[in-house]
């Protein structure tokens, strides 16, 4: 009996820690688009006050920022002082690409990214800062999207977390 | 060193067309003119050279590589390490300065605001001017600059591309570092409107333009000789091309201070500089000390002291 009792607390817990997991995944995935964000913004304010270079520009985000996108903006910045390739669109483009296995970012925010790669290192100063907050308009839309996709399986996750557990834990016996 | 530097600036088919060339035949070209839909050109003091398909150099056109708009996008891309709105102020003017200080001349659409050129747009033609360093190209030149231990006020007057800029850069030096012999140093403020001096490029100079120089890059000429004379007090203003009526007030200003001023304008001839509005009065009043007329690359040149008369032919 004392074996059913402790195997069905381990069942209800790693249900649990499963939905804990998802959930987490999800609020990741939320902070990494926010950093993201904040390099955007951080890329249309360098554009407007310092006009630096543009890898400079990218190296001085990186190291404002985290994560996944501190990452992105450093190996981008190198890319284009090493001349690696002929446009910004293409070295850009290639760290989105290798980047995108190992993050937690999905198709759609891809897409938004690359386009961003499409509109840097051949724009004059006005066009380049509009398009940085256009793209700063468009991961504002996905946000919300996923703050509220969040908050509605927040509490879904973890009330289907506990009862499959306890679903189990009941056909078992 | 100048090919890497070049290459390093260069996209597409223009790229593969100037690779075929070593750093030797680099020494001896001093323009590239990049056409859309035409041939890539190579010239040199022997005359144009273009590359054919199979990536061999010929002289006949008709078999050059054509440049194409996507070359010259990437390549205006690379030219302006992919920031072009870094160089708004430039594009406005018609050139991007190029990492080692090279010219890069450009011609599209110009978009109009207001009455004044915003910027260009649709780039289809960029002419680079190489820019070298010829250390000692002035040497002949100095003992006319220089007399009783002061700095003539002196004009070069030669057409584009006969290398005034880079005589100027050697006398710039020779005056800031001094010569044994002939001259002591002296402070020198280089006002660099177009980046061609210093070779300046985001902050940073290629050339070497003496121990005692300080240089004003990107500024206007007018306001960068204002600038100079409040801030820096210098022996020697040097400016390159004059031409505008806002430089001969500020050079004016400069005269009265006490101030020695090297400058260059564009002119065949003593004659032809004489007939311009602008520069009249300067020669009218006789503040100029010495008139140095360049010949083709610099090789020859005349020398006309205060009151035109002609005092070297060489």
């Amino acid at each position: 009996m004392i074996f059913k009792i402790i195997g069905s607390i381990f069942i209800i817990f790693s249900t649990t820690m499963f939905s804990l997991y998802i959930e987490s995944k999800h609020r990741v995935h939320i902070k990494d688009i926010e950093e993201m964000k904040k390099g955007f913004n951080l890329f249309s304010n360098s554009i407007r006050y310092t006009h630096l270079p543009l890898e400079e520009v990218m190296a001085e985000i990186s190291q404002k920022l985290s994560g996944i996108s501190a990452e992105i903006f450093k190996k981008t910045g190198v890319y284009l002082s090493e001349r690696k390739f002929e446009s910004a669109k293409e070295a850009w483009e290639n760290v989105i690409n290798e980047s995108f296995k190992k993050s937690n970012f999905e198709k759609e925010d891809i897409d938004i990214f690359m386009y961003f790669g499409k509109t840097i290192g051949y724009l004059d100063f006005e066009s380049q800062y509009d398009n940085g907050k256009y793209i700063i308009e468009h991961i504002d839309l996905t946000l919300n999207n996923l703050r509220n996709k969040l908050e509605k399986i927040q509490k879904m996750y973890r009330s289907l977390g506990i009862l499959s557990g306890l679903g189990i834990v009941i056909i078992l016996f | 060193m100048l090919r890497d530097e070049l290459l390093s600036s260069f996209g597409g088919i223009v790229k593969k067309a100037a690779e075929v060339f070593d750093e030797n035949d680099y020494k001896d070209i001093y323009e590239i003119r990049i056409r859309n839909k035409s041939p890539i050109i190579f010239v040199t003091s022997k005359g144009e050279i273009y590359v054919n398909n199979s990536l061999k150099k010929t002289m006949n056109i008709n078999n050059g590589l054509i440049a194409d708009k996507e070359s010259i996008n990437k390549t205006i891309e690379l030219i302006s390490r992919y920031s072009i709105y870094a160089f708004e102020e430039e594009l406005k003017k018609g050139f991007i300065t190029m990492k080692g200080g090279h010219r890069a001349g450009i011609t599209g659409r110009a978009v109009i605001e207001n009455g004044s050129l915003k910027t260009i747009k649709g780039i289809n033609s960029i002419n680079i001017r190489i820019s070298r360093e010829v250390k000692g190209c002035s040497k002949n030149i100095m003992p006319y600059i220089v007399s009783d231990k002061k700095i003539n006020n002196t004009i070069i007057i030669s057409p584009p591309n006969y290398g005034k800029t880079t005589v100027l850069r050697d006398i710039s030096r020779n005056i800031s570092n001094g010569i044994y012999g002939i001259n002591e140093g002296f402070n020198v403020c280089v006002i660099d409107e177009r980046n061609e001096i210093g070779g300046g490029f985001m902050g940073e100079y290629r050339n070497d333009i003496g121990m005692r120089t300080d240089i004003l890059d990107s500024c206007p000429k007018a306001y960068g000789m204002e600038m100079a004379l409040r801030s820096m007090s210098p022996d020697v203003i040097v400016v390159d091309e004059i031409g505008r009526e806002d430089d001969v007030k500020a050079l004016m200003e400069v005269f009265n201070s006490g101030v020695s001023v090297i400058c260059t304008i564009h002119g065949s001839s003593i004659d032809d500089i004489k007939n311009k509005i602008i520069i009249k009065k300067l020669i009218e009043y006789e503040w100029f000390d010495r008139y140095i007329v360049l010949g083709k690359r610099a090789e020859t040149f005349l020398v006309y002291d205060k009151h035109k008369n002609l005092i070297y032919k060489g």
